[in-house]
């Protein structure tokens, strides 16, 4: 089972490391395995550059229709979003569009959580007294959009 | 006599009863357990009464250097194993530009490819771009077998832009998953050159210089 502290980047490589070998056993495609990775890389990275700190942890889930899973847990110990349907949007944060210009310096480009929700079957987010924690599940079978 | 004799083989008795304990007190020290000591008796001035006090300080003495040894070995380690997960880092976030020829800049990439990384990608290379005054460069995605959509539409973008800075920007290794992408986005891919592999698009690029160059 994968359960990370994240405070770095270093956290973030060793959890998405962890969660691509996780899926492999489980009898994800390597693609597939790859692309949780790039869920696990991106809740991490958003974990850090918004909200401060907080913990990747797994847990293997399995349902009657849709076959073994991994719930992905994202806790963070940041701010609220301030507009969730915003902040899924590409281009966008949880205030509004990205600036273009401004795009070349930030740390990313406002597509993290898009892609989170294209990778993933299911998406969640729970506020919390002291952060939130974003829960995403993804199941054997492949999601819809892809 | 008598009473002389059995009380000076009873004071050797109790040298030699000494001796062997401090034997046995250094021999533990010897086997690593820097905790015990020797009994010394208040009041005793005798020269084994100070010799024990100096082997009590000796020990102690290796015991604290045994002890700041382990602390220094930990911290070692400790440090060791960081600089390995950083290495680890390193290699899985960088992406080297190269300059393969006079003005061809080359990007493998490998690993996972997320926003962040693609976004730091671009800078670097819109950077390289205008220092090296490359003509063109090649990025090749061989080693990429997943890219989120939003991902793969900012890899066109950055092509684009590199195509503004007035040099060529041109894909390689382009796996048919990600193909596929592009084609379900609708991207616009005019602006951007693409080629079955590096080996191809190297050899184009550098007769296409040496060309203009003689």
């Amino acid at each position: 089972m994968v359960n990370y502290e994240i405070r770095s980047w270093v956290d973030v490589l060793a959890a998405r490391r962890a969660i691509r070998m996780l899926a492999d056993e489980i009898g994800f495609l390597p693609r597939e395995a790859t692309e949780l990775a790039i869920v696990a890389s991106e809740l991490g990275s958003n974990i850090l550059k918004y909200g401060r700190y907080g913990s990747l942890v797994s847990k293997l889930v399995e349902r009657t229709r849709e076959g073994k899973g991994i719930a992905l847990s994202a806790r963070d110990f940041g701010p609220q979003f301030h507009d969730l349907a915003m902040a899924l949007k590409d281009g966008h944060d949880d205030r509004g569009p990205l600036d273009p210009m401004q795009l070349l310096g930030r740390k990313g480009i406002g597509g993290g959580l898009g892609a989170v929700l294209r990778l993933t079957h299911n998406f969640a987010v729970h506020p919390l007294a002291d952060g939130k924690e974003i829960i995403v599940e993804r199941y054997l079978k492949r999601p819809k959009q892809l | 006599m008598n009473t002389n004799e059995s009380s000076e083989s009873e004071s050797e008795q109790r040298i030699l009863e000494s001796v062997a304990d401090a034997l046995l007190v250094l021999s533990n020290v010897g086997y690593g357990d820097y905790s015990t000591r020797l009994d010394l008796k208040e009041g005793d001035n005798s020269p084994l009464a100070s010799l024990y006090a100096g082997i009590n300080d000796m020990i102690a003495a290796l015991g604290a250097e045994q002890e700041k040894n382990q602390q220094y070995q930990q911290e070692l380690e400790g440090k060791l194993a960081t600089i390995e997960r950083q290495r680890i880092a390193i290699q899985e976030l960088s992406t080297p530009i190269m300059e393969v020829w006079d003005g061809v800049l080359c990007v493998p990439v490998v690993g996972l490819m997320d926003t962040a990384r693609s976004s730091e990608m671009t800078s670097a290379l819109l950077r390289a771009v205008v220092e090296k005054s490359a003509k063109c460069a090649i990025i090749d995605i061989t080693g990429i077998d997943v890219m989120d959509t939003r991902t793969v539409d900012h890899f066109v973008r950055m092509a684009k832009a590199v195509r503004l800075l007035g040099s060529e920007c041109v894909l390689t290794g382009m796996n048919p998953h990600i193909a596929q992408t592009v084609v379900h986005m609708g991207l616009d891919l005019s602006n951007v050159i693409t080629h079955r592999n590096l080996r191809d698009a190297l050899q184009q690029y550098v007769d296409l210089l040496l060309q203009g160059s003689s």
